[in-house]
């Protein structure tokens, strides 16, 4: 019995601290009391369904229907995935440079794109962590974003180059606040978008000599990478702000052609690698806005929750 | 008050008659559906916070059994007045079904149109 105490204890850490606190001792003492008359299957059956409970209160997903529980499903290994992503681009990011590409000697250029995306999955990380402080975080997210670039010193920035990528980002970005449930959550959402949008265009503007260059492996994603990690900050924090984790779990699939293009040699559909993987991109940008904005359904506050 | 599903309904049914624990209410439901629904705990608990948040169920009292919390669960006026009212929408079309079903077949309204 003390195993077992201990087995259905560890389930209950997929449910947040607060939770856990008030509820804790019950939700153990139910299990412990069901547990002679189950069967291993049955057990199996009981964990999965205590660990998606926990999880759906962490990201907020309250509704008891099918989608639900699949987004919460998806909600952490989203998580993982970007984690995962950001942690190959971020390797690609300081290697590359000297591998594959002309003199981008290591430094500024390619130290900022990993020390963003790492503040983000940081935060994105203490938000689940703390479901009650996300506002906190993601707000902390955006700051660290914005400070990083502008306290560094001086640096030659890449080009910026295709517009057609910044509307591709814009788009999930502007969605994004549009499904917060709260009057308040959207106009700060909607700041902080417009503030990372503004500032990834300033920097933009301040590149402009650039056509399309390219913000993948092959045509500087070294040099570029910092730019788009600053973009994908900016627009996760957005979206963490208006409590949309489904949004933050599928930007994590937005990274998905970035890799694919990252290690497929040859351009599957011919042309210009950019060119696709700019349309890939803005087919995957507004998948992720329209399941987010599907997935605000069934979502609720926290505090409507708890 | 949002729709009451066929497990939530189960849950208020349960309590119906005086307060009970958790693993009570998962026993009983069970029961109440022949072994056709089995409440877990995560899906239990969901739904008694749910329940209490919309005021149809209230905290009773808890204990300590063998070592284990047991937190009581009873029915408030509310929840009453939704369990009565949605019992008895539910007996209303379940008469209404077996009256259709006890009539003749040939006198049973024939679907118009068929099949090509």
């Amino acid at each position: 019995m003390r195993r077992e105490r201990t087995r259905f204890a560890r389930l209950l850490w997929a449910y947040p601290r607060s939770y856990r606190e008030r509820r804790g001792d019950e939700i153990l003492g139910t299990l412990l009391e069901g547990a002679p008359d189950r069967g291993s299957f049955e057990t199996a059956r009981v964990a999965s369904n205590v660990v998606a409970h926990g999880v759906r209160l962490r990201v907020g997903i309250a509704s008891d229907q099918a989608a639900g529980r699949i987004l919460a499903a998806a909600a952490l290994p989203g998580l993982a995935m970007a984690a995962a992503v950001a942690l190959v681009m971020g390797w690609f990011a300081f290697l590359l440079p000297g591998i594959r590409h002309d003199p981008v000697s290591f430094g500024i250029d390619t130290a900022l794109w990993p020390i963003i995306y790492l503040v983000w999955v940081l935060g994105a990380a203490s938000a689940l962590a703390f479901p009650r402080r996300k506002r906190v975080c993601a707000a902390g997210c955006v700051l660290a974003s914005v400070a990083v670039p502008l306290l560094l010193p001086e640096h030659n920035w890449p080009r910026l180059p295709a517009i057609s990528l910044l509307i591709a980002l814009a788009i999930p970005a502007l969605l994004a606040p549009a499904t917060s449930p709260r009057r308040s959550h959207r106009g700060l959402a909607l700041f902080v978008g417009a503030a990372s949008l503004g500032t990834l265009g300033a920097a933009a503007a301040s590149s402009a000599q650039a056509a399309i260059g390219g913000p993948f492996f092959y045509l500087g994603f070294g040099t570029l990478a910092p730019y788009v990690a600053w973009m994908a900050l900016g627009f996760s924090a957005a979206l963490l702000v208006a409590r949309r984790w489904i949004h933050a779990a599928a930007l994590a699939l937005l990274a998905v052609p970035w890799l694919v293009f990252a290690f497929v040699d040859q351009q599957p559909f011919g042309g210009t690698p950019t060119f696709y993987a700019v349309w890939i991109e803005f087919v995957c940008a507004l998948a992720a806005g329209l399941l987010g904005t599907w997935a605000s359904r069934l979502t609720r506050t926290p505090e409507a929750i708890y | 008050m949002s729709e009451v599903r066929e497990p939530t309904f189960l849950v208020l049914v349960a309590l119906a008659d005086g307060r009970r624990h958790g693993y009570g209410i998962i026993q009983d439901v069970e029961r109440l559906s022949s072994g056709k629904t089995t409440l877990r705990a995560g899906t239990l608990y969901a739904t008694l916070d749910r329940l209490a948040s919309e005021g149809l169920i209230e905290g009773a009292g808890e204990e300590v059994v063998e070592g284990r919390l047991r937190r009581y669960y009873q029915l408030t006026v509310q929840g009453s007045a939704v369990l009565e009212s949605e019992s008895k929408q539910r007996l209303a079309v379940s008469k209404e079904a077996l009256r259709r079903l006890s009539r003749p077949r040939g006198s049973r309204p024939r679907i118009a149109g068929g099949f090509a």
